[in-house]
């Protein structure tokens, strides 16, 4: 028998938060979790009062936990507006089992919803990236190309802001791994408010602080479907080590996981090493080289007139 | 015609035995339900178990994962001997974490959620 909720002392706990020793009915936890998200929000000052916010929605747990958060939250915000973008890299099964959940979720939500193609962006599918000789790992083109892509799917419906749905882990599984690629310059744009770049909207990761056990509780309370269907190309293997470390530590010193970002956010603000940012050569977006790394991986050149 | 009457006998006796022993061995039911990317590992999202009526949780995952060995990857931790590094668990919409996780004892007619946690993509 599960004892009574710690917060509102009336209702039967569903949930015991190891890192802070509370025991929550699902109406607390719920509440908990909007307040924190509300409190990273203003922290970072990722919105203002008329921010038309573009969501990532990807058709996962986190991301369409992000959408109905943020939409409950901007709710009280009457200039604010919401719309869904999301991007189909072209992986058979997988993206269209996604796209699906997603539309459903939005249409619930009376949620603008916009699907921005790699086809159509960058000419081939990430099936067909996948199928041809590279260098690199499939992720390192998805994530690339994926970043690029909701730019352009937010910009189309003049977003000012793009949210996605980032969680706790995520963040800590970032730090780790640029600790041990000895890439201390990629902490810059750990910043969860984003940073101001012409070209570019500001790209805001409103779930920063919440764990992913704790989005994924709040999805299935929310009632929001789950994927069923791995990426076929999402091995990627450091990530999967980092991942299984930090659990580990979290399952063994609850609260490991929000040391290590932290730690990220004092290494961010104490980082003194500012690239200078240029514009790419090709196709004016911001980079710190003379190509940036989307017009790199697809291959595309300067075409002289 | 006497000799398949005694075989019949023979039959039905065997069929009232055996459950008879399954009524004293496997006491309980319990219904799993899983959700996210271990439904898909395990080609099956809704299972009904008959165990034994002093199974606690961890039992019924071992169990779990000896009718479906290739989940084990996605659901087992064997550096900290448990789950909870990918997913989560709900016995009868309480997370198992906030009961004696795997040391919860579970009664028939139990309704086990597994959520998985991580879903690469």
């Amino acid at each position: 028998m599960a004892s009574t909720c710690t917060r509102c002392k009336t209702s039967q706990s569903i949930y015991y938060r190891p890192y802070s020793g509370e025991r929550l009915c699902a109406s607390c936890f719920r509440e908990t979790l909007i307040e924190r998200v509300k409190k990273t929000i203003n922290k970072y000052k990722m919105f203002q009062h008329d921010s038309r916010i573009a969501v990532g929605v990807s058709g996962g747990k986190d991301s369409l936990t992000l959408l109905r958060v943020l939409n409950e939250i901007e709710a009280y915000r009457p200039n604010a507006e919401i719309i869904a973008i999301s991007v189909d890299e072209g992986v058979r099964g997988y993206r269209d089992e996604a796209l699906a959940i997603a539309e459903k979720f939005c249409h619930q939500l009376n949620v603008e919803m916009k699907v921005v193609q790699f086809k159509q962006l960058f000419g081939e599918t990430m099936d067909e990236i996948a199928d041809r000789d590279r260098d690199l790992g499939t992720c390192s083109y998805c994530g690339v190309l994926r970043r690029r892509a909701l730019n352009e799917g937010a910009t189309s419906v003049d977003a000012d802001r793009i949210a996605t749905g980032h969680n706790l882990d995520d963040m800590a599984q970032s730090v780790i791994m640029n600790v041990l690629r000895g890439d201390l310059n990629r902490i810059e744009s750990f910043n969860p408010g984003g940073l101001e770049l012409s070209g570019f909207i500001r790209r805001v990761k409103p779930l920063c602080e919440v764990p992913e056990k704790e989005t994924t509780l709040l999805a299935y309370i929310f009632g929001i479907d789950f994927q069923s269907l791995p990426c076929p190309y999402s091995a990627e293997a450091l990530r999967t080590d980092v991942r299984r470390f930090l659990n580990q530590m979290e399952d063994r010193r609850p609260g490991s996981k929000s040391i290590v970002y932290n730690t990220g956010i004092k290494l961010m603000y104490r980082s003194n090493e500012r690239n200078t940012i240029g514009k790419c050569l090709i196709c004016g977006s911001p980079t710190s080289g003379e190509i940036c790394r989307a017009c790199e991986l697809t291959g595309r050149t300067i075409t002289k007139e | 015609m006497e000799e398949n009457y005694f075989r019949l006998t023979f039959y039905y006796g065997l069929v009232f035995k055996l459950y008879t022993l399954r009524m004293v061995c496997c006491c309980v039911q319990i219904r799993v339900r899983v959700l996210g990317s271990l439904r898909e590992t395990m080609k099956n999202n809704d299972v009904s178990l008959d165990l034994n009526d002093d199974v606690c949780l961890e039992g019924l995952i071992k169990t779990l994962i000896s009718a479906y060995p290739q989940i084990e990857t996605n659901l087992w931790d064997r550096v900290i001997e448990s789950y909870s590094s990918n997913a989560l668990v709900l016995v009868n919409g309480v997370e198992a974490g906030n009961l004696e996780g795997l040391r919860t004892k579970l009664e028939d007619g139990d309704e086990i959620v597994i959520l998985s946690v991580t879903h690469g993509g």
